[in-house]
């Protein structure tokens, strides 16, 4: 299958030094946060490829990057064949726009409060100019509606009328309002119960054998990303440190921090099963430490990991797993 | 039998709202012997943490307890004055909240915050405070935490803050630790850590728990025994392992199903329709009622209450029905 | 794909569609008019602004006469005392003063002229600060510090202060080309210049939260230009605390007047205001005719107080904190 999207070495760094005035006055020099650093993967048409990590591992910033919501400090993504940040392709990526939506977090900050829900959902419509004329974009909400288990008639009521899932089903409808094709997915369910997180997985789902949609599917629940994704990225502060697809990643873990990530998930089979203690929480991204960023907590560290970065090879950036053999060495 | 830490009799509490007075705990009623975890689980609206603050009499108005008794090692603790039962509070229960933040004085050095506990609850000389205060950081896993103890709140990450409020929670050895949502604002790997602490603090010191939270993961993980909690009554009570392997209640079994899981292929998750229903609107009958594949002509007009169900109590009338069934 | 999409349609958990209802239905429904109709104090504040505002509307219909209409003014009915006292005269309610003008008459016209200041300064303060608060929040950067510079610049002088010094450059550019009615509009410009800063910090701070929640991102995902999400989206989510400020900046906005009218920079003697019609009768208070400084002084104090009482309720009430 070929790839849809392709992100090619994606870093972005904020700038989160004191205001200058302040910095002359008390001293204190510039300090950047570096949020994501190279990341670099590629999604493939109609799969759902997800990035999985902790807080301050830069999955979100990636998932605004690859929409466009935030410009990359350096690096590229291109999404069918289109670059998102070159200028010479600003009419095609114009174009573009209609194809890439995204569903957030917090259903109930990803709706506008004084709208009511025909209005949302509409307006995608009505900025790519899909369909003429109010009665075809009323019938059309309407169909929305009820393809996300709404009832029509519910585009009358503005969004507080609704519960956290039924709003995330109107964040869905305004995401296909514009026949997305590739829909970015930041926590959709992360703020919702689990009995709602089960009816809004399975929707995505649905939809997306319905209409071939492709996902890219941010979550920190480990046990989301396995039901959903067939591709799987693990990110540690700004990188990725493991690609594998779905059940490779969970049966057979091979960087130490996706094994440790694993164990730490609390386990409804209480199978008693080994896990590696978790050790230590997850550095300052201001002030990571040299080499790899795991090594202050990784069982498996040697000398290589607190000097040298490792490269993702083969689907793992580590040292251990990558150079054993310099591992198993005397330090 | 002896008496347990906890009991709680058919509590109800009520919110007094100028459109309808609105029940958020209706009717509920539990144990927790000394030493054991009790989980109490549900949705948002479920009425957990209600239950949870009702214990610790920290029910603010328009809210209030409208019925039932609360029994803290037998004696009656729902109805003490604000002033004793604020005494009860810091010396007998101890408080673990989602938020560290919440818990902890920002201006204070944690250190003097812990000492200026231990020595509202007990007669300790400011110096053996100090020492106790740095044992039972030591106890929470906090390194170094004879320099630590010197730190203000700021200066620890949100996993350590969480093991600071713990600290304070137990420095006064309460019977009791209720612990609402205390690892929901934690990343993955440091809430693992935290719920081994509590199961671990726990055992050694044979105080009771109450755990709320909405994550069946942890209660599995962590409890003996588990309350799922709907519409502010409890639908299914029981040992953990028997409510998670083996749950009875409909709305228990959705919920277990609907969690998606490491193990879980890719299959469908089982889903229940809809969502619970504001307590402005909460059906007669089971309250579970509408949501339910199985509900028949009683469910929507009695009100199941818990019945014994092997080692697992469950308010259901379809169980109701088998025991009568089997009994004729 | 399996079968339909399973819905959430439990309507028990959602309150009902009111369609028929309509806005009226609603707002009368609405927590805010339930805690207006629960404060004694609040309807009657409301119910005495309706009336200042009614008799200012329909000064020329109640009064009984034109007081600033020289031809209408009788030298004999010059110092009546009110109607009650034992001096009195029919129609002067509350009594004439010297030139034999109506107070009662002249305190209706009054109000108009404080009013039509109050109200179009503070929609000029409201225009220019919610503009420029706007702006400075969304496009943020440079445009914001030199915006919110000067904002804080100019906090430092007191609004009477910067009202004084418009009304003088005018003064001094027009000199007595500066007719009744251009000294209105230079009032208003006083005004509104004096008073803009606090809508454009509060818009600023409410811009700056609003613009980083997911709905905006939604707007911009879809493609919408900077000002058409500012003014559809950003803008009608910023408009509670607005609305706080401007009731309250009426008040201000109409003692600001008053004080600039009663030091003699503000409306002349020709088309007076509540300001300056205090003004003329604080010369005769020590001769003993109280009545011409008395009641205009009442009414503004009584319009002052009931405009700040409704604004103090309209803060508590939207502000969920409070309540």
């Amino acid at each position: 299958m070929t790839a849809l999207v392709e992100i090619k070495n994606l870093r972005r760094v904020f700038d989160v030094s004191k205001p200058w005035l302040n910095r002359v006055l008390e001293g204190g020099h510039l300090e950047f946060l570096r949020a994501v650093d190279g990341v670099t993967f590629d999604i493939r048409k109609g799969e759902t490829f997800a990035l999985v990590g902790e807080s301050g591992s830069g999955k979100t910033t990636v998932a605004r990057m690859v929409v466009g919501l935030l410009p990359p400090s350096s690096g590229e993504v291109v999404i069918d064949g289109v670059s998102m940040t070159d200028p010479r392709q600003a009419q095609a990526r114009q174009r573009l726009r209609r194809r890439i939506q995204m569903i957030f977090q917090d259903p109930y900050a990803s709706l506008n409060p004084r709208f009511r829900v025909d209005a949302i959902v509409s307006e995608p419509i009505r900025a790519f100019d899909l369909i003429q004329g109010e009665r075809d974009i009323r019938a059309r909400v309407g169909e929305l509606l009820s393809l996300v288990g709404l009832h029509a008639d519910d585009g009358l009521k503005y969004p507080h009328e609704f519960s956290g899932g039924q709003r995330q089903r109107v964040a869905i409808a305004r995401a296909l309002a514009s026949e997305a094709e590739f829909i970015v997915c930041d926590e959709p369910t992360s703020a919702l119960d689990v009995s709602v997180q089960a009816q809004i997985l399975n929707l995505m789902r649905d939809l997306q054998d319905k209409f071939g949609l492709t996902y890219l599917f941010i979550s920190h629940n480990l046990a989301v990303v396995r039901h959903m994704a067939s591709r799987i990225g693990v990110m540690y502060l700004g990188r990725i440190v493991e690609v594998a697809e779905g059940c490779a990643l969970f049966n057979n873990p091979r960087m130490p921090y996706t094994k440790m990530l694993l164990g730490a998930v609390p386990d409804l089979a209480m199978s008693g099963r080994q896990r590696i203690p978790v050790k230590g929480e997850i550095p300052n991204p201001i002030d990571p430490p040299p080499g790899c960023a795991f090594n202050p907590r990784c069982p498996l560290a040697f000398d290589l990991c607190r000097k040298q970065l490792p490269e993702l090879i083969d689907g793992v950036a580590c040292h251990a797993v990558n150079a054993p053999a310099e591992a198993a060495a005397p330090a | 039998m002896t008496v347990p830490v906890l009991s709680v009799r058919d509590l109800k509490v009520e919110f007094v709202t100028r459109r309808a007075t609105l029940r958020a705990i209706d009717g509920v009623s539990f144990d927790i012997a000394k030493g054991e975890v009790l989980g109490v689980v549900g949705e948002s609206g479920a009425g957990k943490s209600v239950t949870g603050l009702a214990v610790i009499g920290l029910i603010d108005p328009p809210g209030r307890i409208s019925g039932g008794e609360i029994l803290l090692s037998g004696m009656r603790i729902d109805h003490l004055p604000a002033e004793e039962i604020r005494r009860v509070r810091g010396k007998r229960i101890g408080m673990i909240f989602q938020d560290p933040l919440t818990s902890l004085n920002p201006l204070y050095r944690i250190g003097d915050q812990i000492v200026e506990t231990i020595r509202t609850h007990t007669n300790l000389s400011e110096s053996a405070a100090r020492k106790r205060a740095i044992d039972l950081l030591a106890e929470v896993g906090i390194p170094a935490p004879e320099k630590r103890v010197d730190g203000y709140p700021h200066e620890f990450s949100g996993g350590m803050r969480q093991r600071v409020v713990i600290a304070l929670a137990i420095c006064a050895e309460p019977e009791l630790i209720i612990a609402d949502e205390p690892t929901t604002a934690l990343d993955v790997s440091v809430q693992a850590q935290i719920i081994a602490l509590i199961k671990r603090l726990g055992r050694d010191h044979g105080t009771a728990v109450m755990l709320v939270t909405h994550d069946m993961g942890v209660i599995a993980e962590t409890c003996d025994r588990v309350a799922v909690m709907y519409s502010g009554r409890i639908a299914e009570i029981g040992p953990v392992q028997d409510v998670v392997r083996n749950p009875l209640h409909p709305y228990a079994k959705g919920l277990m199903g609907a969690i998606p899981t490491l193990a879980g292929e890719d299959k469908r998750l089982v889903q229940i329709p809809g969502s619970m229903p504001r307590l402005s609107a909460i059906p007669p009958g089971c309250p579970f009622n509408p949501r339910c594949a199985f509900a028949f002509d009683r469910c929507r007009v009695e009100r199941p209450e818990p019945l014994p169900n092997g080692a697992q109590a469950v308010a259901c009338h379809l169980y109701d029905r088998a025991a009568e069934e089997s009994a004729a | 794909m399996s079968d339909a999409v399973v819905p959430d349609r439990t309507d028990s958990n959602a309150p009902s569609v009111r369609p028929d209802g309509g806005w009226f239905r609603r707002a009368f429904e609405s927590d805010l008019f339930y805690s207006f109709r629960r404060s004694r104090l609040t309807m009657l504040a409301a119910a005495v602004t309706v009336l200042f505002f009614l008799l200012a509307i329909f000064a020329s219909v109640l009064a009984v006469q034109n007081p600033f209409d020289p031809a209408q003014l009788q030298l004999m009915n010059s110092r009546i005392s009110p109607l009650w006292t034992a001096d009195g005269q029919s129609p002067f309610l509350l009594g004439t003063d010297e030139q034999g003008r109506d107070v009662f008459s002249a305190i209706l016209y009054g109000l108009r002229i404080s009013l039509t200041v109050g109200v179009l300064g503070v929609v000029l303060a409201g225009v220019l600060g919610i503009t420029l608060g706007l702006i400075a929040g969304y496009v943020g950067g440079a445009v914001d510090s030199v915006i919110m510079r000067i904002a804080d610049v100019q906090l430092t002088f007191p609004a009477i202060l910067i009202a004084l010094l418009v009304n003088g450059v005018a003064k001094s550019i027009l000199g007595n080309r500066l007719d009744a009615m251009s000294t209105l509009v230079v009032l208003v410009i006083a005004i509104g210049l004096s008073f803009w800063v606090q809508y454009a910090r509060t818009v600023r701070g409410s811009v700056m939260v609003e613009k980083n929640k997911d709905y905006v991102a939604a707007a911009q995902l879809i493609g919408l230009p900077a000002q058409k999400i500012m003014l559809r989206h950003v803008l009608p989510n910023t408009m509670g605390p607005i609305l706080v400020i401007a009731t309250i900046n009426l008040a201000l906005a109409i003692i600001t007047e008053a004080t600039l009218s009663f030091l003699g920079s503000g409306m002349p003697d020709t088309m007076p205001s509540l300001g300056t019609l205090i003004r003329i009768g604080n010369n005769y208070l020590f001769a003993g005719e109280w009545w011409i400084v008395a009641f205009p002084g009442l009414a503004l104090a009584g319009l002052i107080l009931s405009i700040n009482l409704l604004g103090d309720w309209l803060r508590d009430a939207l502000n969920p904190k409070l309540r």
